[in-house]
């Protein structure tokens, strides 16, 4: 069994707002391997984002961790002081945001400010640090001219690459990539994706990839975690899933994706919309809107099993084909 | 595939610049060059997709259409009341006539609704500016729309703010406000890049039994090969201001010819395990639409580049056979 | 998104439903209004004053003979010396010419009021239509308002306002006026066709135009009611603008006014008692303490409203 380096157990998270609390992230559990590459799929405001904003502990005035741990390499990073918990961004866990521009300091050179990174976090002299810059901008693929550069002179891929080349700074165990090429056009988003993709091959850096777009996480990870109204609904490996997905929404997903390649297939839709989260419906999340509900369904709540070897899943009706009969 | 085969709207020639510099007098040096002499047309009840990276001006392409801007030179040829007119140089009367006949669905479903109107007020509108209907008629009508949009039921949502719609509901009201006037041409920006995936299908689904339903001819304007081929009869690819190949949707996608169309192809993202993407060969950076050298605009960054490409003006849009154009001199 | 759902009964007349929605939007805006602690103390004081102006005329028909306590023509013949410091008659004392201080006070509030929401609907007007205008035809129309907006904004306020006051025979109706056109010309239109160019390029414009909307429809039914919220919240800030131009004016003595709470500080200082310092205090103070109080209050409201017009500013 893999070694693992990140793992999250039972995390619970709320905001407060005007309209009740909005249950972002209820009891989330996976784990992360070491160099290992995690997708986290899911459609706008299923918490997907909650969960990055815990694992980093960046939450909001108004977010509460009421349950659950993360376990970063046996540290609990949810019952870490403000103080600790800066030890360990950086140098363990490192987030790079689909808003590049407002991850870079926009009047200071970009070589400059990942210099600073590490110059801050680590005990390294400057020049030391600058050398390091210039390994990590080859290594995503900028020229090193572009480090005596201004964001602004950059272009959004560049940017993009300058803000991973950042996050890999202080080579930290684990990456959090939050949507980070869903502003950039097709190619561009290709070249980005090889990028991160052969720095977690040859840093050994876990990275867990979070997006709505399940053809780019499918790109760049090995497992893939899909949430739904902020619960986990199926984990699997890559191929597993998208060939064989358990879960009737996992298998909605895929089925209502358009595809460039193989026989058109007719698009399928889901009645309604994804629930809000300050009401969740009774039991599984996704019962009404799914074609094989019950009133089991209704009244509790499936919890994540696995169906298949490593493959999870959180139903109580899983699509198991031949298996079933 | 292509339905119907009367043709609809025939556009020549269209170009629209966007100047960025004025010298002290005011006049303009420098130069967008959002579009240029962009030529197509768009049969009866047939979609034509217009694909292509952000600012590669397939959305100003698609507001010229609707004359939502004026071109600097050009024509589109368009049926008003019957008779076939350049829509460029139509005077007042006739342009409010036009504006029955071609209608616009924006991509963002949050910024198209005014946020102080009711779903009643957004989607009887296009009736109220054209004095068509009486109240009483146009109450109907809107509630007839919104139930064939599946905004159902109706008396749930006339009186309704935008803010209380999810994105889904949103563009659908946006769809039927689009249709409530029997238009025969409707450019769509984009209208399903903002939704969730499971939502998306359904709109997309709703849009293509429209069209069967009421003869539509849309202009499908999106970034999304995969959207293309599931929406559009045939498809043009824009580069930088430039249609540099158009062709049934199959055949594009199946045979693309023009080095850039390959491109985005191969570095589409697709979750399909089993494939493997040939290399997306294509050099890096982007063409500035801004005062372009009159060589191929793809010169730069294309694979197959030759010396032809550099000394002669960019490349024609031709018939490489089979209705397959392609504006390239190494096809 | 507060999920509330009309309820719409099919046979409720449009008329019905278009109130109830004006009503749900109303609650709405004061719910979130009314979290804010300064702002309800602000409207609270503005009631007051309203209280005190609705109240002297009644006070006057029924308790308060006008022969003494008329705020302009009356005559305190109880008090041998004028001014006379507070009694239980004159409940603020008599100002030099024997009037009672607190029927003034009373009296002048309701003249502040109109001024003040006469000036700020001025300003409302001028503004909305100078901003919309400017900022949606641009061009030459736009260069030529703003180059004479700023040209306003350019001239200090009080100093046009002396010269005109003693240029022009001015009362409350024509500085209420004034005011409100150095204020919506100016300033208001500036912030206000900001806003109105931020709502320009929204889809929904494009969209009306692309239904065939006739200019005036987009600018009618797509601009203005999306500024007025904001244009609600400069006419606060004119209303403070204004009550403190009069009092300064009037102070100065170069209004047609009979009676004002600037005329009132003006009248003691005529008399030369503003220079025996706080002997005489009843003569500056209750005028001094409404017009900081009253201006302080239409400010603090505005504040408030800030917040619930600008949803940045909202606390979740």
């Amino acid at each position: 069994m893999e070694e693992v380096v990140l793992r999250v157990d039972d995390l619970t998270m709320h905001y407060a707002t005007r309209q009740g609390w909005v249950r972002a992230v209820e009891g989330v559990s996976f784990s992360l391997g070491r160099g290992e590459a995690l997708g986290l799929v899911g459609e706008s405001g299923c918490g997907k984002t909650s969960v990055a904003v815990c694992l980093l502990r960046a939450l909001p005035d108004n977010g509460r961790i009421l349950k659950g741990s993360i376990l970063l390499d046996g540290t609990d990073l949810v019952s870490l002081t403000e103080e600790e918990m800066r030890q360990h961004r950086w140098r363990r866990i490192s987030m790079v945001f689909q808003a590049a521009m407002s991850s870079l300091n926009p009047v200071q050179r970009v070589g400059a400010q990942v210099v600073e990174v590490i110059h801050v976090h680590e005990s390294v002299g400057l020049d030391a640090a600058r050398e390091r810059v210039v390994q990590l901008f080859s290594l995503v693929g900028l020229d090193r001219q572009l480090m005596e550069r201004y964001p602004h002179e950059l272009s959004g891929g560049m940017k993009q690459r300058a803000v991973i080349a950042m996050a890999l700074a202080c080579r930290p165990d684990v990456i959090i990539a939050d949507e980070p090429t869903t502003a950039l056009d097709v190619i561009v988003q290709h070249r980005v994706l090889q990028e991160l993709k052969q720095v977690q091959q040859s840093q050994g850096t876990a990275i867990i990839y979070i997006s709505h777009d399940i053809g780019v996480v499918a790109e760049v990870c090995t497992r893939i975690a899909v949430m739904y109204a902020g619960r986990i609904a199926e984990v699997a490996p890559t191929a597993e899933l998208l060939t064989h997905p358990v879960h009737p929404y996992t298998q909605a997903l895929l089925s209502s994706f358009p595809r460039l390649r193989g026989p058109k297939h007719s698009l399928a839709s889901l009645p309604g919309d994804p629930p809000s989260l300050v009401a969740p419906p009774s039991g599984c999340r996704f019962h009404p809107r799914c074609p094989y509900a019950t009133s089991l369904c209704q009244e509790k709540d499936p919890a994540l099993q696995e169906h298949r070897p490593r493959h999870l899943a959180a139903c109580w009706h899983p699509l198991l084909g031949g298996d079933e009969q | 595939m292509s339905g119907g085969g009367d043709i609809l709207v025939r556009a020549e020639g269209l170009t629209k610049l966007f100047p960025i510099s004025r010298n002290l007098f005011l006049r303009p040096t420098s130069f967008v060059h959002a579009v240029e002499d962009v030529s197509f047309l768009i049969k009866k009840g047939e979609t034509l997709g217009l694909v292509g990276e952000s600012g590669c001006g397939k959305t100003t392409l698609g507001k010229l259409l609707v004359k939502l801007l004026e071109p600097d030179s050009g024509h589109i040829y368009f049926p008003v009341d019957g008779e076939p007119r350049d829509v460029v140089t139509l005077p007042g009367r006739d342009l409010l006539r036009f504006r029955r006949q071609a209608q616009m669905i924006f991509q963002d479903p949050y910024e198209s609704m005014n946020p102080r109107r009711t779903i009643y007020d957004t989607v009887a509108e296009p009736m109220v500016v054209q004095g068509i209907g009486s109240i009483r008629e146009r109450e109907k009508r809107v509630a007839e729309m919104l139930a064939l949009v599946g905004v159902s039921p109706p008396q749930l949502y006339l009186f309704r703010y935008p803010h209380e719609l999810s994105g889904g509901q949103r563009q659908r009201v946006a769809v039927a406000r689009s249709l409530i006037l029997n238009p025969s041409l409707v450019v769509a920006d984009e209208p399903t890049s903002m939704l969730d995936v499971s939502v998306r299908s359904g709109v997309m689904k709703l849009m293509l039994e429209l069209q069967q339903r009421f003869n539509i001819s849309y202009l499908y304007v999106t970034h999304d090969l995969a959207v293309a081929r599931y929406m559009c009869n045939r498809i043009a690819v824009m580069y930088c201001g430039k249609v540099v190949e158009m062709a049934e949707a199959e055949e594009l996608l199946g045979h693309p010819l023009h080095p850039y169309t390959r491109a985005l192809l191969s570095a589409a993202p697709d979750p399909d395990p089993g494939y493997v993407r040939p290399p997306v060969e294509i050099k890096g950076g982007v063409t500035t639409p801004v005062n372009p050298p009159k060589r191929c605009r793809f010169y730069d960054r294309c694979p197959m580049a030759a010396q032809v490409c550099e000394e002669k003006d960019h490349p024609p849009l031709e018939d490489k056979g089979g209705a397959h154009y392609v504006a390239c001199y190494r096809v | 998104m507060t999920g509330e759902a009309v309820g719409l009964p099919l046979r409720a007349s449009r008329w019905q439903v278009r109130a109830r929605l004006l009503w749900r939007s109303w609650r709405e805006s004061w719910a979130l209004f009314s979290h804010n602690r300064v702002g309800l103390l602000g409207l609270g004081i503005i009631a007051l004053f309203g209280l005190m102006a609705l109240a002297h005329p009644v006070l006057i028909r029924t308790v308060w003979d006008p022969l003494i306590y008329d705020p302009v023509v009356g005559y305190s013949f109880d008090e041998v010396l004028q001014p006379a410091p507070p009694s239980a008659r004159h409940l603020l004392g008599t100002d030099p010419l024997g009037r009672d201080i607190l029927s003034q006070l009373m009296h002048s509030a309701r003249a502040e009021f109109a001024l003040g929401l006469m000036a700020a609907l001025v300003t409302v007007l001028v503004g909305t239509a100078i901003g919309a205008v400017s900022a949606y035809y641009g061009g030459l129309i736009d260069a030529l308002l703003m180059r004479m907006a700023d040209i306003i904004v350019m001239m200090p306020t009080v100093s046009l306002l002396i010269v005109l006051g003693v240029l022009f025979d001015l009362n409350m109706y024509s500085l209420a006026i004034v005011i409100g056109i150095i204020s919506g010309f100016g300033g208001t239109a500036i912030i206000i066709k900001s806003q109105a160019l931020s709502l320009k390029v929204k889809p929904y414009i494009e969209a009306a135009r692309v239904a065939g909307g006739s200019h005036r429809h987009i600018i009618l039914v797509h601009i203005v009611p999306n500024l007025l919220p904001l244009a609600f919240l400069y006419m606060m800030f004119t209303v403070t603008a204004a009550i403190f131009s009069e009092a300064v004016l009037s102070f100065f003595g170069i209004l047609n006014i009979r009676m004002s709470w600037g005329i009132m500080i003006h009248t003691a200082q005529n008399a030369g008692y503003l220079l025996g310092g706080t002997r005489y205090w009843w003569l500056l103070m209750p005028a001094g303490v409404s017009i900081t109080l009253l201006c302080g209050s239409f400010y603090l409201v505005g504040r408030a409203l800030d917040e619930v017009v600008n949803p940045r500013l909202r606390r979740r």
